[in-house]
């Protein structure tokens, strides 16, 4: 068990370092970071330009650029932002915290709904639970997160409008300012959390529900499970322990593959409701043409998704003893 | 004989996809939306009055007839803009599905049938990607690529580079099952390389996925484009695209609603169409026959007026009219039955595939598939059971009907412990403890003769071999002391030595429970030494139905006569004429011939224990004209023996001679390919669907080169007495037997000196196996060609063989000539063998019972010997 994690970890370490030198080099190549600088009128002088370049370190070659900000990432130094005073790691590092918060909440309750869903389709298949449960996972798939979000938040302010009070929250991560003691600080995040939860979790809960429905099918018509029926066990035991554990896994690789796409929509959602999360840092940055914080986000992004990816592992090997014992 | 064509010529597999599609109304509507969304696109602007970005007197103006979308606040044309944005959408979101598929198609074949180095590399480059949320990277691109202009086609380009993963990861993984179907490897065999296996045979049977998955990609693809669009970092203006109208609209959601709802409800009505038609041609593509969900109690619908009498009071159960009937079937599937099982009687059923048999065991236990409609009665007890719910079902189930399943593979749950699926079903009879529940199974599992039961309860399924796990699910029929067990087909998936100990198991657990037995075979030879009672079933009807004494004895009907004719007897296939005279130079020789797999590494096994001798030394001569026949069990080497001898496995060590080369020199394999050709086992698999008949037969031909390749074509179809018309038939249009003689006449298109015979009728039914085994025989005597015959049926082996080699842990341990073998064995295994067939002869067979089974082996005094031959290499 611990040499599987192991050997996935080590797996996880090479797939970060190409994955980021690849980035790194698209990233360098994809654009001029000082070209507005050069584009400014009345131009600014070349030492000014050549100064600049020097600290951003664009006068190297690009792999002693990304061996030199290898070492930095690893001492905590993300590089220098083409905005010459912000701190990369600085500025990042809360905002790191406001959107997992966003997407690990997403993520459980998600998970948690498609887990219901899909099996009570799937047991019910061709029933009027299935049809119902089906057709809005299929609406919800073809829903663009933005245009969702934005409905809602217009929604919620008509709410507030109507009620003449703050019953949503539609802007922002936490009150401004935000309260001091830790209840009342955790309740105004929950509450901040709500509308933008409830878009990132319809969004990936219907796509999810369908891969845990195809797996119940799947399972139910198992040999098996006809063994359980057949063995006289009931209801709630077989669908417990004979239909749902084996289709576990499926809906595990899901998730974990889902990850970065869940990010992207967090970026979106973020900057419907106006977060100071990783979003809006990522947008400023990419306008900026800041090369080292684009960096500096995608690294967080692919920690995350490989960190995800691990758990999956984990958890394979909880649900399946034949991943435990090294079989399949 | 082939039958003779009077059916309808029947439509191509596209053809019938079409057909299916058709009928799928969600899939047909959202074709048509789609169709008419993308003519909307293309046509619209050209005919509406306004252009996208022309600014009219009109501003912020609400839905109008002059406006039939409103106005925004500059004016401009909502509908003009709308159409606008769908071009781009839609154009954007095509372009990407067609890169990301085209590039996904190549790697994923590529990857799964090279695999090995290629494959991992290819993987972690998929790996790669998928670490990268796609909108971040494809924004900065974007962003950075606008300086330059930013165009539909850079988007796309950037957007396809990200999304070609999943294409990949499907593909490879159809391809790295494609590349294990016989078909694939009847292609390497025959001498086709790589190109053109990936190109004629991997790429058309993954087509249907790949359209499938290029149709969702476009909805994928729709959402990012609008996405990125949306945060600005995709179509910019003054151009104009979905994601673009919807950022505009934000603020005027309440002011202004028509400019907000209209791009939303279009970008949800493409990724909807889309959606609904890429699920509905997966189905078509590949219809999945209903799933069957045994949580659901099937009612019979016929309810009886009457209460049933039973006929037969004593009988434990008893079918009386019973009928099972499929919708769009031409015939009941059970047509009609009367039978009874008495208490503690052995009733045996038996018939071939479709007779009818299974679907009968699975009525007494309440388990019908979806959509059958059953009539008549059931009666358990002189109870009629017909129309019980689930929970009354659970009455029955377990308790008084105890069942086993075919495959002790499928039929335990692989995620839970031995020890914790018995107590469950213990305590479908009440509340037990773990110690009281642990103490039971052990019992019983001593009982099935498993040794060391105390620890196997802590393992799963997958741990133990097939044999163990059959015994187990017998020791779990014993636990509430049942009055009648259901055996089905328990002993088919197993080797026959195993089968002989589940047989005995079977019979300790009737002995040991007192209960009756309804025992479900296609072997007529089986149930000879098992049943008190035999009833013989056929197309869904009760053939015959005697005493097991006088149906063996004295068979009326002319199928029970005909299956007991069928059955190989091994006492008389030892019978057989002048032996073969070996002179000259041999056809084939194997030297020392070796081959060894490595276990994946772990923990517990030292370095030398990974090695798994899969072929240990193995050498034999054949001559031309010769038979020889390997017989074996499974993990007994002989299929490794044979991918050796066919090139799909290199040999560890030891050479492969054929017609007097070293088949590891160059060249030597494709010239070797040339008079060398292969049969497998399954028929189903081992044809290319996607190709015509003359398009089978030609092959070969297309690799080796030959000229008259139609007439050639013709006189090998003759040769297995399939008619010329057959030649632009698909495979799926013949039966399984029929299947197998297009097999055996692409084997013999470019006249062979040697073909390899893998388990040639072991998946065909009784009656079909003699049709085949009597071909390959005559073909041998009219064509002078050498088999080299691989099964695990040593008295299929027999009747073909002129000699004989018997294996076991990837060594040869006896080779002779076929009376030799048979007649006077010399090694225990052979021994051990023989006498595991069982003899269709009850007196025969219950004399041997009342002997007792030969010494068995290997035994620890008496093992394997260790292989000698060390040298790994890959």
């Amino acid at each position: 068990m611990l040499a599987l994690i192991g050997r996935r970890l080590v797996n996880s370490l090479a797939i970060l370092l190409v994955s980021t030198f690849v980035v790194f080099t698209l990233v360098a190549l994809a654009g001029d970071p000082l070209g507005e600088l050069r584009d400014r009128q009345p131009p600014v002088p070349d030492n000014v330009i050549a100064a600049e370049e020097a600290r951003l370190g664009l006068d190297q070659p690009i792999p002693v650029r990304y061996l030199t900000w290898l070492t930095g990432v690893v001492q905590g130094d993300f590089g220098p932002s083409v905005k010459p005073n912000q701190n990369i790691g600085a500025e990042l590092a809360p905002r790191v915290g406001v959107t997992l918060r966003l997407v690990t909440t997403a993520i459980v309750i998600a998970t948690l709904l498609a887990l219901i869903a899909g099996t009570v389709a799937a047991l019910y298949r061709n029933r009027s639970a299935d049809h119902l449960i089906s057709t809005s996972a299929f609406i919800l798939i073809a829903l663009p997160s933005f245009w969702l979000a934005v409905l809602l938040k217009q929604g919620g302010i008509v709410l507030n409008k109507t009620a003449n009070a703050r019953i949503l929250f539609t802007v922002g991560d936490v009150s401004v300012p935000a309260p001091k003691e830790f209840l009342p600080l955790m309740l105004d995040m929950a509450g901040h959390l709500i509308l933008p939860t409830i878009v990132l979790t319809m969004i990936h809960f219907a796509s999810w529900s369908r891969y845990q429905r195809t797996a119940v099918v799947e399972s139910l018509s198992s040999d098996h499970v006809r063994f359980a029926v057949l063995r006289g066990l009931s209801r709630n035991r077989i669908v417990g322990a004979h239909v749902m554990r084996p289709a576990l896994i499926p809906i595990v690789t899901v998730v974990a593959l889902d990850l970065p796409a869940l990010l992207s929509g967090a970026v979106i959602t973020e900057t419907v409701f106006q977060w100071r999360g990783m979003g809006g840092f990522l947008l400023e940055s990419i306008a900026n043409r800041d090369a080292n914080a684009v960096m500096a986000w995608l690294l967080v992004a692919a920690v995350a998704v490989v960190f995800f990816n691990l758990l999956a592992d984990i958890v394979y090997a909880v649900i399946d003893p034949r991943v435990r014992y090294g079989q399949a | 004989m082939a039958k003779p064509e009077t059916a309808p010529r029947s439509r191509s597999r596209f053809a019938m996809a079409l057909r299916r599609f058709r009928a799928n109304p969600m899939a047909m509507i959202g074709l048509t939306v789609l169709l008419a969304l993308v003519a909307v696109a293309i046509f619209g602007p050209m005919l509406w009055v306004y252009g996208y970005a022309e600014i009219t007197p009109d501003l912020s103006q609400p839905p109008s007839w002059a406006h039939p979308l409103g106005t925004d606040t500059l004016g401009r044309d909502m509908l003009a803009m709308a159409m606008r944005g769908l071009q781009q959408s839609l154009l954007i979101a095509g372009t990407v599905a067609l890169i990301a598929s085209l590039i996904g198609t190549v790697l994923g074949v590529i990857s799964g049938y090279i695999g090995g180095l290629v494959d991992a590399s290819i993987m972690r480059l998929v790996d790669l990607v998928l670490t990268i949320p796609t909108i971040a990277l494809a924004a900065f691109l974007g962003n950075a690529m606008s300086n330059s202009g930013v165009s539909w086609l850079g988007l796309s380009l950037v957007l396809g580079a990200l999304f070609w993963t999943s294409v990949a990861r499907l593909v490879r993984g159809v391809s790295l099952s494609l590349r294990e179907m016989p078909f694939i490897k009847a292609a390497k065999v025959m001498g086709a390389g790589p190109v053109r296996i990936m190109a004629r045979h991997m790429i058309p049977n993954v087509a249907d996925h790949i359209i499938v998955s290029t149709a969702l990609l476009v909805g994928v693809a729709i959402l990012s484009e609008t996405g990125l669009s949306f945060l600005g970092f995709g179509v910019r203006p003054p151009d104009t695209s979905l994601g673009l109208l919807i950022s505009n609209a934000q603020t005027a959601v309440l002011t202004r609603p028509w400019l907000f709802y209209a791009p939303g409800v279009l970008i949800i009505l493409i990724v909807l169409s889309i959606n609904y038609l890429g699920e509905g041609l997966r189905d078509s593509f590949n219809p999945k026959a209903a799933p069957t969900n045994p949580l659901v109690a099937h009612r019979t619908r016929l309810r009886h007026v009457a209460a049933p009498v039973a006929e037969h009071p004593g009988a434990v159960v008893e079918l009386s009219d019973f009928r099972v009937t499929f919708p769009n079937a031409d015939r009941p599937a059970v047509d009609g039955i009367d039978l009874h099982v008495g208490r503690g009687e052995v009733l045996a059923l038996v018939g071939e595939s479709g007779s009818g048999k299974s679907l009968t065991s699975l009525a007494i236990a309440g388990l019908l598939p979806v959509g059958a409609k059953a009539s008549g009665s059931v009666l358990i007890n002189g109870k009629d059971v017909t129309g019980l719910n689930f929970a009354e079902w659970r009455h029955y189930r377990g308790r008084r009907i105890a069942t086993i399943l075919q495959d002790p593979s499928t039929s335990l749950n692989p995620v839970l412990t031995i020890g914790a699926q018995f107590q469950e079903t213990m305590a479908v009879a009440g509340p037990i403890t773990r110690a009281e529940s642990r103490r039971r199974a052990i019992e019983l599992m001593a009982l099935m003769a498993i040794r060391d039961p105390e620890s196997r309860l802590d393992q799963y399924p997958h741990q133990m071999s097939g044999g163990i796990r059959q015994r187990v699910v017998i020791a779990m029929a014993m636990i509430h002391k049942p009055e009648l067990i259901i055996a089905d087909e328990p002993t088919t998936a197993l080797d026959v030595t195993v089968q002989a100990q589940v047989l005995d198991s079977l019979r300790v657990a009737r002995e040991q429970t007192g209960a009756a037995m309804l025992f479900i075979t296609h072997d007529l030879a089986l149930v000879a030494g098992v049943a008190d009672r035999v009833v013989v079933m056929r197309e869904g009807r009760v053939v015959e139905q005697k005493l097991v004494g006088a149906l063996f004895a004295a068979p009326e009907h002319d199928y029970t006569k005909r299956l007991l004719s069928l059955a190989p007897r091994l006492d008389q296939v030892a019978k057989k004429d002048e032996p073969f005279l070996r002179e000259g130079e041999p056809l084939l020789r194997l030297e020392g011939l070796s081959r060894h797999f490595l276990r994946p590494r772990s923990k517990t096994l030292s370095e030398s224990e990974r090695v798994i001798h899969a072929l240990c030394n193995v050498s034999f001569d054949l001559m031309p004209g010769e038979t020889l026949g390997i017989v074996g069990e499974s993990g007994s080497g002989k299929t490794t023996l044979l991918n050796t001898v066919l090139g799909l496995l290199t040999p560890s060590a030891g050479r492969v001679i054929f017609e007097g080369q070293d088949l590891e020199t160059p060249k030597a394999r494709l010239r070797a390919s040339r008079d060398m050709s292969v049969v497998f086992q399954d028929p189903y698999a081992s044809l290319d669907p996607r190709m015509t008949v003359s398009e089978l037969l030609a092959e070969p031909a297309q690799i080796h080169g030959g000229r008259d390749v139609a007439q050639r074509a013709r006189r090998v179809l003759d040769q297995v007495r399939l008619p010329a018309s057959s030649l632009d038939r698909f495979p799926h249009e013949f039966s399984g037997g029929q299947r197998q003689r297009i097999a055996i006449a692409r084997a013999l298109m470019l006249e062979p000196r040697l073909v390899v015979l893998d388990e040639p009728v072991s998946a065909l039914d009784v009656s079909i196996q003699r049709d085949i085994m009597a071909l390959l025989g005559e073909l041998k005597r009219e064509l002078r060609v050498a088999y080299l015959l691989v099964a695990h049926d040593i008295a299929v082996v027999a009747e073909l063989s002129d000699r004989i080699g018997v294996m076991y842990g990837g060594q040869m341990l006896e080779l002779g000539e076929t009376a030799q073998v048979i007649g006077a064995p010399r090694h225990a295994y052979t021994k051990v063998l023989l006498d595991a067939v069982p003899v269709p002869d009850p007196i025969a067979e219950r004399a041997r019972r009342d002997r007792g089974r030969v010494a068995r082996w290997p035994t620890p005094s008496d093992p394997l010997p260790a292989c000698t031959v060390s040298g790994i290499h890959k």
